[in-house]
């Protein structure tokens, strides 16, 4: 890398670098929690230490693979692997997915009713956005609270929308968020989950937002993704390659 | 299968040789771990007679799938796990066509995958 100037490259070779110095401290952090898991009569205090060190090596893969597509994004490496979703299914797994820490903070999460929503789409790319949209809502949102996960089918597209009764946005504070190292005001983190869920939602095709009406009065995040990408046939063979 | 089964773990990295050395032998009361910090100790061990292979991609040196490569050709009945943290469709393709490997186990993986793989591979309980 040069010393006096950051090129693109720089920054590339510098996500991917940390992101596999990250994946290989959380390997080990993680065996030896679940090393520390299987001790005899582990006290309460000593089960929780390792929840926490579980969940604390969550975060931190999830940060590693953050860096990973973001230097996929910069180098044009994203990959989507176009098959048949139900786009409503992958809502309700990621409802899933948070219900066990939304009744630890005691916020209501619920999946709205509703038809089915087929798309031609990549489900874990899609389920990567949904977890990003859902944990910043639960991270927005205080005990008592709310959070609506809604997928809707319209017009030769589809629409999932997260609508919380959080801190809401400050004015402008919208247009900002899905900038790179970019955070909501008194969040933690990065600053690249949205910028990277904004990547995988263009990626098909798609585009995502924020809505609110403004601070303490909740807000929504959406992403709305066409049927199919142009040109679909229909063959899984027409998949331009492998999500990396 | 071997009674007590003997597993390779190939990582140039030692804290992830060591937790998944402890690991393991914490989880399965006859199993034992060999180690080795690269692909050319890691032909070196192959002399143990391991019953399972596990090698990390990315290795100073040779790669973990050149490894790979070589233990079938001096070992084809060993199964052979190839772990990595950047899942590239390219070296996927390769691992499963030609070092024909049974996983591919994306790191940081769940400690649980590789207790639930060892069960399949080795039919260890």
């Amino acid at each position: 890398m040069s010393g006096a100037t950051w090129s693109e490259e720089d920054e590339k070779h510098l996500l991917s670098v940390m992101a596999h110095e990250v994946n290989n401290a959380v390997t080990p952090i993680r065996a030896h929690a679940a090393i520390l898991g299987q001790a005899p009569l582990l006290d309460e205090g000593a089960s929780r230490s390792v929840a926490a060190i579980q969940r604390l090596a969550d975060r931190l893969a999830g940060l590693a693979a953050d860096m990973l597509d973001t230097s996929r994004m910069h180098s044009g490496r994203l990959r989507v692997a176009w098959a048949a979703v139900d786009l409503r299914e992958e809502a309700r797994a990621a409802v899933a997915e948070y219900a066990p820490l939304a009744e630890e903070r005691r916020v209501a999460l619920t999946l709205a009713p509703g038809p089915p929503c087929p798309v031609v789409a990549d489900a874990a790319r899609l389920q990567q956005v949904l977890s990003n949209l859902v944990s910043n809502a639960l991270r927005a949102t205080p005990a008592g609270g709310r959070i609506t996960v809604e997928a809707t089918s319209r017009d030769g597209g589809a629409t999932v929308r997260v609508c919380d009764t959080g801190v809401g946005l400050a004015q402008g504070e919208a247009d900002r968020l899905f900038r790179p190292y970019t955070q909501g005001a008194g969040s933690k983190g990065s600053g690249l989950g949205l910028y990277v869920a904004r990547g995988l939602v263009a990626a098909h095709g798609g585009r995502i937002w924020c809505e609110s009406p403004g601070k303490g009065r909740g807000a929504t995040f959406a992403f709305s993704i066409p049927t199919a990408p142009p040109g679909w046939s229909g063959m899984a063979s027409a998949a331009p390659g492998a999500a990396q | 299968m071997t009674a007590n089964p003997t597993v390779l773990i190939v990582d140039d990295e030692p804290d992830i040789r060591e937790a998944l050395q402890t690991f393991l032998e914490k989880s399965f009361a006859g199993v034992r771990v060999i180690t080795a910090g690269s692909a050319q100790e890691g032909i070196a061990a192959l002399r143990q007679g391991p019953d399972l292979v596990l090698a990390d991609h990315r290795m100073p040196g040779r790669t973990g799938l050149d490894f790979l490569l070589e233990v079938r050709l001096r070992s084809p009945d060993v199964p052979r796990v190839l772990m990595t943290g950047h899942p590239d469709a390219q070296v996927a393709i390769k691992a499963l066509n030609e070092a024909g490997i049974q996983r591919l186990l994306v790191k940081p993986f769940d400690p649980e995958k590789l207790a639930a793989l060892l069960r399949e591979l080795l039919e260890v309980a």
